[in-house]
């Protein structure tokens, strides 16, 4: 059983993280309500199985079982794929990211709307790999020991991903972006 | 890493932070609802947690015993029974996939 101030500072954590989390799970999945899913049963394992851990041991915890989910959710969707593709079914349409925030009135489309929704679609052409460590690095603001942890890989792939994420982005963005 | 490249990664995430910020009403509540259940499941008992501990005790020791029956003497057992003993655990399987990552986080913290 979790005292209030343990459940309080759990909550002031997930809060914290929430969003982030939320659109990392977007651009890695392309589907809002998986997105959700995704978190939340992130939020639930953390809580279930770690919340008596260090909270300073809660960032790369939780990025570590959210990272698990949108790998499971990438084999699903491969095995999927390969059940359809066996069974000569049709293929599965690519969903298309939407851009949290934005909605769909062009007129209302600001620079600061066409800024987000060209790095969105810059951030998702990446391979997840490159992708996820872009965003843990960057966004998140894990070392490079942390991202490699949370990611199961070793800090040489992580500096990898993330410079190759780096060029791929310079390419598609622009020096002068936004 | 140069100058251009810590500008250019701090643009990124000045307007991941701003879209953050501006995530729709319908997001954010549902966030908002996901956060408050994750934190009432800690009051939970977890449902079907015995039923799959004795499933898996069970289906643990019949496999023992067909193993015992067919295995040949000479074959090495002691893997087996290692994997077995992990089955039968009370932790989950995903416990151990990720021993690594638990010890590298206990290593940060008695680091500091």
């Amino acid at each position: 059983m979790l005292s209030n101030e343990d459940k309080q500072a759990l909550d002031n954590f997930l809060a914290e993280v929430e969003k982030r989390a939320y659109r990392m799970a977007l651009l890695a999945v392309a589907d809002r309500d998986e997105a959700l899913d995704l978190v939340q049963e992130a939020m639930t394992r953390l809580v279930r199985r770690y919340a008596k851990r260090p909270p300073e041991q809660w960032r790369p915890l939780f990025y570590r079982i959210l990272h698990n989910l949108i790998n499971d959710h990438h084999r699903r969707g491969k095995l999927r794929q390969y059940v359809r593709g066996w069974f000569g079914s049709e293929q599965e349409q690519p969903e298309q990211v939407q851009v949290p925030g934005q909605h769909h009135d062009p007129e209302r489309v600001s620079a600061e709307n066409q800024a987000m929704q060209t790095l969105g679609v810059a951030l998702k052409a990446l391979p997840l790999r490159q992708q996820q460590a872009f965003l843990l690095r960057t966004w998140e603001g894990l070392g490079v020991a942390e991202t490699a942890q949370v990611m199961g890989c070793s800090e040489g792939s992580v500096k990898t991903h993330t410079s190759r994420a780096m060029h791929s982005l310079r390419q598609v963005l622009g020096d002068h972006w936004p | 890493m140069t100058d251009k490249d810590e500008q250019f990664k701090q643009a990124i995430k000045q307007q991941l932070d701003q879209e953050a910020g501006h995530l729709d009403a319908d997001s954010q509540r549902e966030l908002r609802l996901a956060r408050a259940a994750a934190l009432e499941s800690a009051e939970k008992p977890r449902r079907g947690k015995r039923w799959l501990d004795v499933a898996m005790v069970g289906m643990v020791g019949g496999l023992a015993v067909a193993l015992y029956l067919v295995i040949p003497e000479q074959a090495q057992l002691a893997p087996v029974f290692d994997d077995l003993e992990m089955l039968a655990g009370a932790e989950e399987p995903e416990f151990y996939q990720e021993l690594e990552f638990y010890y590298w986080l206990e290593e940060q913290n008695e680091q500091g």
